[in-house]
């Protein structure tokens, strides 16, 4: 009786088992297209206005209860807020978020280093779902030209890249994401290097730099290289160099930079209609 | 609202849309609950290996959706640590609140690490970052402290008529 109810119980296991691999291999097969990529953004795609409304009335308690578990110094921060507060109780709020929002758009459309590159200007809507991915959805997707591994940034600098994309959204990988690489290169001392991510809020991180960490430092704004292979075309501000430090013993130096665009707080973006070539 | 058939369908619905919707924007250290797999285990507390497995390949095929990740690797890790917590759970003849929240937070935990074992083996190999043992931990601790509710909940989608009277009174 028992063991007939365990063999019953292990036939389930490997049922289940069984078929996730086989959904598993169907999306491999179908690359994500397909029927199977079909249900997968329909299931976004219809819950994308209800995220979006809920995000915007739980934002807010997700940012207060990041601010109690973030490290720091909260009293500095603390006395930071009120001086905010003070400046703009003067200001007329609406108006002035109005016009602010404005002039985002403009300079979204203007952007000089993004070149006669066309672009599709967004809006960053929610954060993605997963734990193992910094992303950000924004409100267009396939049916407005937006195209996996398109750059975004803002007037800023680089924010990502474009890594899924269904009818409507799109998700992009923020470049603080532990698994993002950006090649980098620094102009006045002309040398490349890769920046790492490192995670929410936290500055890339450039190994294996020659030059010592004074030269490193009279360096202002890292750009991205656009060498062949690259994820981004060249000419894209990325960072500004923090610090710049080589170990005693050390031979290279290692850089920390700063992302030019506010990666806590996006609000309008523009993809960039480019995709990497490939090499030779 | 009488059966089952009814009930688990809005139950696992109720939970898509706090994985999707609301939880992403809660997060602490940059890590929010994993909703979806907090249900596919309490499944397995509430209803053994069997059920608790197959609750766990319906809600993970539904995390999927959200991810960039292959179509049915949520559903493989959270069917196994289900049906696993399920075989641990039918062992447990002391059924004490803090063993629900310890046994959630274990197999929240093991579900995480099989959730990128599982993707960095079948090629996801960016699933395997420095944030692994944060997100684990953090994850670990929401979920165990959200048992005892989801418990009740999946227990509710899952009771059939009788005993759904018994564990309303």
């Amino acid at each position: 009786m028992l063991s007939r109810r365990s063999g019953r119980r292990r036939s389930t296991l490997a049922i289940l088992v069984l078929l996730s691999l086989t959904v598993v291999t169907l999306d491999f097969w179908g690359g994500g297209e397909g029927a199977l990529g079909s249900v997968r953004d329909g299931v976004n795609d219809v819950l994308a206005p209800a995220r979006d409304v809920v995000a915007a009335v739980v934002r807010p308690i997700g940012n207060a209860v990041s601010s109690f578990t973030d490290e720091g110094d909260l009293r500095a921060e603390n006395q930071q807020l009120r001086e905010k507060v003070a400046a703009n109780e003067s200001a007329v709020a609406q108006t002035e978020a109005l016009q602010a929002q404005l002039e985002e758009l403009r300079s979204l459309l203007n952007i000089d280093f993004v070149g006669d590159l066309p672009t599709v200007v967004a809006q960053a809507r929610t954060p993605g779902v997963g734990n193992f991915d910094d992303v950000v959805e924004i409100d267009r997707g396939s049916d407005h030209g937006v195209a996996v591994d398109n750059p975004v940034v803002t007037a800023a600098g680089l924010v990502g890249r474009v890594v899924s994309v269904s009818p409507n959204r799109a998700q992009v990988k923020l470049i603080t994401s532990t698994s993002s690489g950006v090649g980098v290169r620094f102009p006045t001392i002309d040398e490349l290097g890769l920046a790492n991510g490192q995670g929410s809020g936290k500055t890339l991180t450039v190994a294996g730099v020659h030059k010592s960490p004074a030269e490193v430092m009279a360096e202002q704004v890292v750009y991205t290289s656009g060498q062949v292979d690259s994820l981004f075309p060249a000419g894209i501000p990325v960072g500004r160099v923090a610090s710049a430090v080589r170990s005693p013993g050390e031979t290279r130096t290692s850089v920390e930079v700063e992302p030019l665009a506010d990666l806590e707080s996006l609000d309008h973006v523009a993809v960039i209609a480019w995709t990497p070539q490939p090499g030779p | 609202m009488s059966s089952p058939l009814v009930r688990l369908p809005m139950v696992v619905l109720a939970a898509v849309f706090l994985h999707a919707a609301v939880f992403p924007n809660l997060r602490i250290e940059g890590v929010a609950v994993d909703f979806l797999l907090l249900v596919s285990v309490c499944g397995g507390i509430v209803a053994g290996p069997e059920r608790g497995g197959a609750l766990g390949f319906a809600c993970g095929l539904l995390a999927d959706c959200f991810l960039r990740t292959p179509l049915g690797l949520s559903a493989l890790a959270f069917s196994i640590t289900a049906y696993c917590v399920g075989l641990f759970h039918e062992t447990v003849l002391h059924r004490a609140r803090w063993i629900v929240v310890v046994t959630a937070a274990v197999a929240s935990a093991l579900g995480e690490v099989l959730f990128v074992v599982l993707g960095v083996l079948l090629g996801q190999s960016e699933l395997w970052t420095r944030r692994v043992p944060t997100t684990v931990l953090v994850v670990a601790v929401l979920n165990g402290l959200l048992a005892p509710l989801v418990v009740r909940l999946v227990r509710f989608g899952l009771a059939e008529d009788d005993e759904r009277m018994v564990m309303m009174r």
